[in-house]
């Protein structure tokens, strides 16, 4: 590990560290309401019990691989969704402006309807995931794409690339960053939504969960439940984050 | 007969549902290690002529030929250093270099070894890892010029490759493409606007007319060579410069005259 990439880490751990050492003296002092927001000590612990009474690895493990195959499905429609209203001035003057809406479209009210036609379980979560996830790696495909500058693409033709070439040293590696960017922020869409509706109506992961101790009553059960809702966008960020790094050098 | 010979070529543009004529039947012939510099006024279509001798304007009429041979499209005898900055910001100095290398089939070890030379040929020594973002300005532009190198082509075609420097910049990376040019003796064909750079580097210097660019005057510069930017100071290099100057100035101004009344007429209307 590079010492830049060390001091990073570090740094990142010791704000963390000294943001719960904080929550946690203000929540001890009652500063801050024991009954809002559990002490980062108590939602440790509850931990321990959701994974021995609750079944926390599994519904982990569902969450994790619902939002895994939701991301997958978004970039296997919203990639070439974006390269081919990219690649026609037709198709993106048409519909780039209703990918926008779509954006910002609150799609997850739609989880009645979506409930009735894939039925209450993880297909519903799944698609309606997936379905919120394509639109960003759409738009950012296509901003990426019109955005490769006039000279690298003439730098390949007086070069003689071939078609193969030039997508290989120009366009994928100019593009990638903003299919990237359009991941991320699609992860997040697909996390939210799919915690969001499993939270409304008990499908089995960890919107279930939280929505669970949410009932109980039991706080810091709950923010456990939270804080493994947040791991799980953590592993998916660092393990982008390695693909970005691998593929961009490649 | 030249190494590059472009004849009769002429090229119209739609604008807002006019016919513009950009060039009228230029010709033009550089022989084996010349430099030749095309200079004329904002507008002549200097740069739509090194857009059609580089092969990224296919519609056109006239033939561009390389040793005698039509050139049709990119052809692999050209290399061409563009007036933007043309690296490529997710490879170092030193993988900009190599790309034509790469794309050739070069071998790794070799194409690095070629790399490094050519880095060392433009003065970048020690900054075979830095990524363009790293770089000023003229480092970046002299990674595009040795680039074009690795290309390896018989014929150098530059658009104003030193447009976007500061003036001491530019006069310095003028000295150091001249000094290899003349080494290498590299046939080029510049792209320019600006006088001093034109006389300084050329064996010719081509004045072209505003719109529709025609080719006005052909001027041979009789200045000693190897040259130098100290040869801005003699008197003979402001003659040159003088002369130029007087043909320029009224195609300059017949272009000026012309901006003015297209942009009173867009307010007009």
């Amino acid at each position: 590990m590079s010492g830049l990439l060390w001091y990073k880490r570090s740094l990142t751990l010791a704000v963390i560290v000294a943001a719960a050492l904080v929550l946690q003296v203000l929540v001890s002092l009652q500063i801050v309401s024991p009954y809002v927001v559990a002490s980062p000590s108590s939602a440790l612990a509850a931990i321990v019990d959701l994974i021995r009474y609750e079944g926390l690895p599994v519904l982990f493990a569902r969450t994790f691989a619902m939002t895994f195959v939701a991301a997958l499905v978004a970039i296997v429609v919203g990639l070439p969704l974006g390269v081919i209203v990219a690649r026609s001035e037709l198709l993106r003057r048409s519909f780039e402006g209703w990918l926008g809406a779509a954006f910002s479209a609150p799609i997850i009210l739609l989880y009645p309807l979506f409930l009735v036609v894939f039925g209450r379980g993880y297909v519903t979560l799944v698609v309606m995931g997936a379905l919120v996830g394509v639109v960003p790696i759409a738009l950012k495909t296509i901003e990426g794409y019109l955005a490769i500058p006039r000279v690298l693409e003439n730098v390949a033709v007086s070069l003689n690339m071939t078609e193969r070439q030039r997508l290989r040293h120009v366009t994928v590696p100019a593009v990638l960053p903003h299919i990237f960017a359009g991941i991320r922020i699609s992860l997040i869409y697909i996390l939210i939504n799919i915690v969001a509706i499993d939270f409304l109506v008990s499908i089995g992961g960890l919107g279930y969960l939280v929505g669970a101790m949410y009932d109980r009553y039991d706080i810091p059960a709950m923010y456990g439940a939270i804080l493994f809702v947040v791991l799980t966008s953590v592993i998916f960020f660092t393990i982008l984050e390695r693909c970005e790094s691998w593929l961009s050098k490649r | 007969m030249g190494v590059l010979n472009v004849s009769g070529v002429s090229k119209s543009f739609a604008v807002k549902g006019q016919v513009v004529k950009a060039l009228d039947a230029v010709d033009l012939e550089v022989h084996e290690g010349e430099f030749v510099s095309v200079i004329g006024p904002s507008g002549c279509g200097k740069s739509t002529l090194f857009s059609i001798i580089g092969g990224l304007q296919p519609d056109y009429d006239g033939r561009i030929e390389v040793d005698g041979r039509p050139a049709v499209g990119s052809h692999h005898d050209i290399g061409m250093v563009f007036q933007e900055e043309s690296t490529f910001p997710w490879r170092t100095a030193l993988e900009n270099v190599v790309l034509p290398l790469q794309v050739s089939g070069v071998s790794k070890k070799e194409r690095d070894s070629r790399g490094r030379e050519l880095i060392r040929m433009v003065g970048l020594e020690g900054f075979e890892g830095h990524y363009p973002s790293q770089l000023s300005g003229g480092m970046k532009q002299r990674i595009s010029i040795a680039r074009t190198f690795a290309f390896e082509p018989r014929i150098m075609l530059m658009d104003e490759p030193f447009g976007a420097l500061d003036e001491q910049t530019r006069l310095l990376l003028c000295d150091k493409l001249l000094e290899i040019c003349q080494s290498m003796r590299q046939t080029t064909l510049l792209i320019t606007h600006n006088i001093t750079e034109a006389v300084q580097m050329s064996d010719r210097v081509v004045i072209m007319s505003y719109r529709p660019g025609r080719i006005k005057r052909i001027i041979d510069i009789d200045l000693p060579r190897p040259r130098t930017s100290d040869a801005l100071s003699s008197p003979e290099f402001g003659e040159y410069v003088g002369e130029i100057w007087r043909d320029l100035r009224t195609e300059a101004s017949k272009g000026m005259a012309a901006e003015g009344g297209a942009r009173a007429a867009s307010g007009a209307a």
